[in-house]
């Protein structure tokens, strides 16, 4: 597991349309992101912080600024480097789980490592240490069917933990969820910092989770606002 | 543990048994196509595919379906070729013999079974080639047997002349496919006042022994091309023949035009079933590309995926063309569908299916991860 994630965003601004109506929705962010820190981004829907994420993490190419990670521009070679730091770094948590119908929990982890290359055996062991890391192991022959949304949630974060990223991005991954689930997946963040030295940035309305982070960013109208330090609980 | 395609296509099933239903049904449109087309091209060739000569010599002027007569010098070329060590110089094949009791007409080929041999069927025992020696023999098919009613030890008159069933023959010799020798031929053809004799139209040849079969097409090639006249082996005489015959008899080539246009249907049809499959895994498909499974990774599920559905169908294909085959004899529809076309035509809906799946692949490439952001 890295522990050192230095990840810095610099000047980053992102538009859709044309002038005179293109739509700012990222306007010269900068900021840098401690190692070991679960950062929240806050803000109203369409006040960019999805677009942060997608720029942040080597999903979509900013229209201006650059992301270093470990001192390297992911985006210096545009989608290729891109592509390379996600697989090689990132790991992702959608408000959709994105889980296969077909599969079973346990598979869920194990057949995406298959299909990064992981040998089978190293594939196994992860699989099956991520799904008791989440408190699923009891359920690893289960369906989605079969789960509720929370442990869904679980499942999908089990399976990025297995790929042993530097930094988990996490996209309203409570939003759907009730506050039972919602204080569980807090919980579970705080432990992957804490325990496994892991970076987490979660876009978020969801103010659920500020009790668990480190800190929590403020983004109104594509401008950082605020920017705080929190106390974890 | 199942790979991610086969889980995937068992849980999408109603997509996939869409697809697999289209192709399945292509694959016995194209088996009973050709099934139909068998028909008329094995009458075509049955007694060429049969014979035991492996060359044919014959004339490079006009087709192979309308052979027109050689010259004496070919005949004399190929007496005095060195690499040959036996031939059969044949003008006329067929006899037409008598109605059976069914009132069908009996019609017979008439082979070699005393000299060389290379007109008499390879797959013709020894015994039969015996029974045959005697003028006025006759070898009936089963389905000659069938047509005209006649049954073995029947005897009838021919242009003066007793001839008798002396033995049946079983295999592919199908209809007019049974046989006399060419002595008894002799007896029933009168002699025709000429000046000069009968000029051959197909030679059949059998090179030396221990000599490859190229040099002796080669060698032969190299003195009867001077002479209008070529040396084939059987097969491409066989292959020239069907070819010939596809391209003359417009029911052939509307089924294989037919069968063309249904694979490309079913082709269009499952690609779209394979399309509206990656639509169904979207975002699980998206999700792998944004932890960095490359996307050649997923064009492989998807092409798996494809390449299942296409064996599924293959398998489902064949006993459903056979079970076709059988409903269309019962309303007396002529089709010969032969299990040596199976692997081949199989191997055509896997294609197809692959095909699909390649079709398919570029809306791997519009998979957009980000579109999974809120």
């Amino acid at each position: 597991m890295r522990t050192e994630t230095g990840l810095h965003a610099i000047g980053l601004s992102k538009w859709f349309g044309r002038e005179p109506n293109a739509v700012r929705a990222l306007d010269d962010v900068t900021l840098e992101i401690a190692p070991a820190s679960f950062v929240i981004v806050l803000g109203a829907s369409g006040s960019g912080k999805s677009c942060l994420l997608a720029a942040m993490s080597g999903l979509q190419r900013p229209d201006r600024g650059e992301v270093h990670f470990q001192g390297r521009d992911i985006w210096a070679r545009g989608n290729q480097s891109a592509a390379a730091f996600r697989r090689d770094a990132c790991g992702f948590v959608f408000q959709s789980p994105g889980l296969f119908p077909s599969l079973t929990a346990w598979q869920q982890i194990y057949v995406p490592l298959r299909q990064l290359g992981v040998d089978r055996q190293v594939a196994r062991l992860r699989a099956t240490e991520a799904l008791d890391h989440v408190g699923l192991s009891a359920r690893e022959g289960a369906l989605p069917t079969q789960l509720s949304g929370g442990q869904n949630q679980r499942v999908a974060i089990a399976r990025m933990l297995a790929k042993q990223p530097a930094i988990l991005f996490c996209d309203e991954p409570t939003s759907a969820l009730d506050t039972d689930n919602a204080r569980l997946i807090g919980e579970l963040f705080q432990h992957v910092v804490r325990q496994r030295g892991a970076t987490i940035v979660c876009a978020t309305h969801d103010e659920r989770l500020i009790p668990f982070c480190d800190r929590v960013i403020t983004l109104q109208a594509g401008s950082l606002i605020h920017d705080q330090l929190q106390d974890p609980a | 543990m199942h790979s991610l395609a086969q889980q995937q296509l068992s849980h999408m099933w109603l997509r996939a048994w869409f697809a697999i239903v289209t192709l399945t049904l292509a694959g016995v449109v194209v088996y009973l196509q050709v099934g139909l087309s068998n028909h008329y091209l094995d009458r075509l060739v049955r007694f060429e595919q049969q014979i035991s000569a492996p060359i044919v010599v014959v004339s490079t002027s006009g087709t192979l379906l309308d052979l027109q007569p050689m010259t004496p010098e070919v005949e004399a070329r190929v007496r005095a070729s060195s690499v040959v060590e036996a031939f059969e110089v044949r003008s006329r094949s067929m006899v037409d013999l008598a109605a059976g009791p069914t009132g069908y007409p009996l019609a017979a080929l008439a082979v070699d079974v005393t000299g060389p041999g290379l007109s008499a069927p390879r797959a013709l025992s020894q015994a039969s080639r015996q029974l045959l020696v005697t003028p006025g023999h006759v070898l009936l098919t089963d389905k000659d047997a069938e047509m005209t009613g006649f049954r073995l030890g029947d005897s009838f008159v021919v242009a003066g002349h007793r001839l008798q069933i002396v033995g049946r023959i079983k295999g592919g010799f199908g209809r007019n496919g049974s046989l006399v020798s060419q002595q008894t031929r002799d007896l029933l053809v009168p002699a025709i006042p000429r000046t000069e004799p009968l000029k051959p139209r197909i030679i059949l040849v059998r090179g030396q022994k221990g000599q490859l079969l190229s040099e002796t097409l080669g060698r032969l090639n190299q003195v009867l091309h001077l002479f209008g006249a070529q040396a084939m082996s059987r097969e491409d005489y066989v292959r020239g023949l069907v070819q010939e015959g596809i391209e003359q008899n417009q029911d052939v080539r509307a089924y294989l035009y037919l069968a063309t246009a249904v694979g490309l249907i079913a082709l269009l049809i499952i690609a779209q079933s394979v399309q509206s499959m990656i639509a169904g895994q979207r975002s699980e498909l998206a999700t792998l590309v944004a932890i960095g499974v490359t996307r050649w990774r997923i064009g492989l599920i998807v092409l798996e995926q494809a390449l299942w559905l296409g064996l599924i169908a293959a398998a489902l294909a064949i006993p459903t063309a056979l079970v076709g085959q059988m409903v269309l004899e019962r309303f007396d529809v002529p089709i010969a569908l032969h299990l040596a076309q199976i692997l081949p035509i199989s191997g055509i809906i896997l294609v197809t299916a692959v095909l699909a799946g390649l079709v398919a692949i570029p809306s791997v490439l519009t998979l957009k991860p980000v579109q999974l952001l809120r």
